[in-house]
């Protein structure tokens, strides 16, 4: 029923965001058919293969990482600071029950969306473009940069990590708003947590030398030279304990609190 | 099956500096009516979330229907009802959802009482709770808690800010329906009138501290005011004298029991017995928790002493 209260929740922006992805891409769809047909210039199927696949990624990246804060914001912590946290946590539950139904209700819905994101977004490319990995010997690994700058793009490997990416700061702002009990204050403190994190290892680095992990990890070929570097498979299990690791925070915060 | 609804050993919460509940030890006879009393800040509500588990007590212990609350906390809370002191449910909910919501977690949930009672009620069903007046909304609290088929109900403050005839309409509910089946409510209130009309036990908490515990047939036919003239009167109160007021050649007694007889006694050194009247709840609990500054010749406060009356 937790499932269920989740669902009537959220819909409304579900049901918001597909029908602002429908719009968004037909006004792409025309723009990129008006450009097509505007030039003859001729481009090689690999190219055109990697655009589809960059823009496709581009735009689910984004989106993404705007549904993690959505989705992570709408918890047993909101309900709490909303003042029905009394009501709630009086079923006969537990609250890690609570904890943890929203918590995978919102990885659901966040990996239902991210998938409509780049179907929708990578159909569309296709439907415009053609269906360019027909023409490229392969369609789902690139090689990319020269000398010590080069390294290999692995197409599934990337959208993976855009789920990850999501999976984490949705983990975050879950959790920030189920230890502050607010929702809005959630998605700003996790927010200000990121943009601490990333100027601090800015600063770290330039000033001491320091290299932390870089929250740039939804691109494994851009990581390559990083001091914190380590396999995709090694990055994709870690970031994935990091995204579970915030629910059972969650969990343990709920715990112990006087509501 | 235990005799008590709900027992408490020693409950204590505090925080930084305040004691919010103090050692407290209740009793709550199964299938009463009882009136958790105090002033605004006197620790019930404290107590009432410990009791459900919103809260974690600090030291003491509390069973709920037999089961001991935190370990039990789940059986507990599917055996009783709470409406709590905000009121707020979801607000984008209706009756009808908040039913839905509602149902799968109570094994003993009735759509017959819930549309029983909301009739009764005149309960909005199709209206979000948002859209919902003050009075409306905490008859939809109490209606959810009264579905679930409870056999005990913990009630904060559940008429504070309801009109005259909405409140008229829940405690009939409470009373005639829902008690008259055997079940226990344990309601906090600093209404003394409307505790007075439904309940058959009270206790007074006063500070965090319980200062009295009895049932309301006990305080009619035994509790007194002693009118008394004379010189050298005591001044002291003890486990008879829960309260005096007055000074020098006249005071007034408020004694627990056996008023005749301490008035004789007085009698018997010299003092003239004014009057001896009973009190009512209002006149108790406003001696025992008016003053909590040290007794002086002319206001002894009360003696905050638990007296339990049997069942």
């Amino acid at each position: 029923m937790y499932i269920w209260k989740f669902w009537r929740d959220t819909r409304r922006g579900v049901f918001i965001y597909l029908g602002l992805l429908v719009v968004g891409a037909a006004l792409w769809l025309g723009a990129m058919h008006r450009a097509t047909h505007s030039r003859s210039i001729h481009v090689d199927p690999a190219s055109v293969w990697m655009m589809e696949v960059g823009i496709t990624f581009a735009l689910a990246y984004l989106c993404a990482l705007v549904m993690a804060f959505v989705t992570g914001n709408n918890n047993v912590g909101s309900d709490i600071g909303k003042g029905t946290g009394d009501f709630l946590l009086t079923r006969p539950r537990s609250r890690s029950y609570f904890v943890w139904t929203g918590w995978m209700a919102g990885i659901v819905e966040l990996t239902a969306l991210i998938l409509a994101t780049i179907a929708v977004v990578f159909g569309l490319g296709v439907l415009v473009t053609g269906a360019a990995w027909r023409h490229v010997p392969s369609p789902f690994h690139f090689a990319v940069g020269e000398g010590s700058q080069s390294g290999s793009l692995d197409v599934p490997l990337m959208f993976a990590m855009i789920m990850l990416t999501a999976a984490v700061i949705y983990g975050l702002t879950y959790f920030m708003s189920v230890l502050l009990r607010s929702g809005q204050r959630g998605v700003v403190w996790s927010i200000a947590v990121l943009f601490a994190y990333s100027i601090g290892s800015a600063l770290l680095k330039q000033f001491a030398g320091v290299e932390l992990p870089s929250l740039n990890f939804a691109n494994p070929g851009a990581n390559v030279s990083h001091a914190w570097y380590l396999t995709p498979n090694v990055q994709m299990i870690g970031w994935t304990l990091l995204s579970i690791a915030f629910p059972f925070a969650a969990q343990m915060s709920l715990d112990r609190a006087d509501i | 099956m235990t005799e008590y609804a709900i027992q408490t050993e020693a409950l204590a919460k505090l925080y930084a500096v305040t004691r919010a509940v103090d050692g407290l030890d209740l009793r709550v006879p199964r299938g009463s009516i009882y009136g958790f009393l105090g002033r605004n800040g006197a620790g019930k509500t404290t107590t009432i979330r410990m009791l459900m588990g919103l809260a974690a007590p600090t030291r003491g212990s509390a069973t709920i229907l037999g089961m001991r609350q935190p370990e039990d906390k789940l059986a507990i809370l599917q055996r009783t009802g709470f409406v709590g002191e905000k009121k707020t449910l979801f607000d984008a909910m209706t009756g009808r959802d908040l039913a839905k919501f509602n149902r799968p977690f109570f094994p003993r949930w009735s759509d017959e009482l819930m549309a029983k009672y909301s009739r009764q009620l005149e309960v909005p069903m199709d209206v979000e709770f948002k859209k919902l007046s003050l009075g409306n909304r905490t008859k939809l609290c109490l209606l959810m808690a009264l579905a679930q088929g409870a056999e005990l109900l913990i009630l904060d403050e559940p008429t504070s800010g309801l009109d005259p005839v909405v409140m008229d309409a829940l405690l009939k509910v409470l009373i005639e329906d829902y008690a008259g089946e055997g079940r226990t409510i344990f309601l906090s209130s600093h209404n003394l009138a409307e505790v007075e009309k439904v309940a058959d036990w009270v206790g007074i908490i006063h500070n965090g501290k319980l200062l009295l515990e009895a049932s309301l047939e006990d305080i009619r036919a035994d509790y007194r005011r002693v009118t008394v003239a004379g010189n050298a009167l005591p001044s002291e109160r003890n486990e008879q004298i829960f309260s005096i007021s007055g000074s020098g050649d006249s005071r007034e007694y408020f004694v627990r029991n056996e008023a005749e007889r301490f008035a004789a006694e007085l009698r018997s050194q010299g003092a003239t017995i004014v009057e001896i009247s009973p009190l009512n709840l209002e006149q108790v609990f406003l001696q025992l928790v008016r003053k909590e500054e040290p007794c002086t010749s002319g206001n002894s406060g009360a003696t905050p002493v638990a007296v339990s009356s049997s069942i």
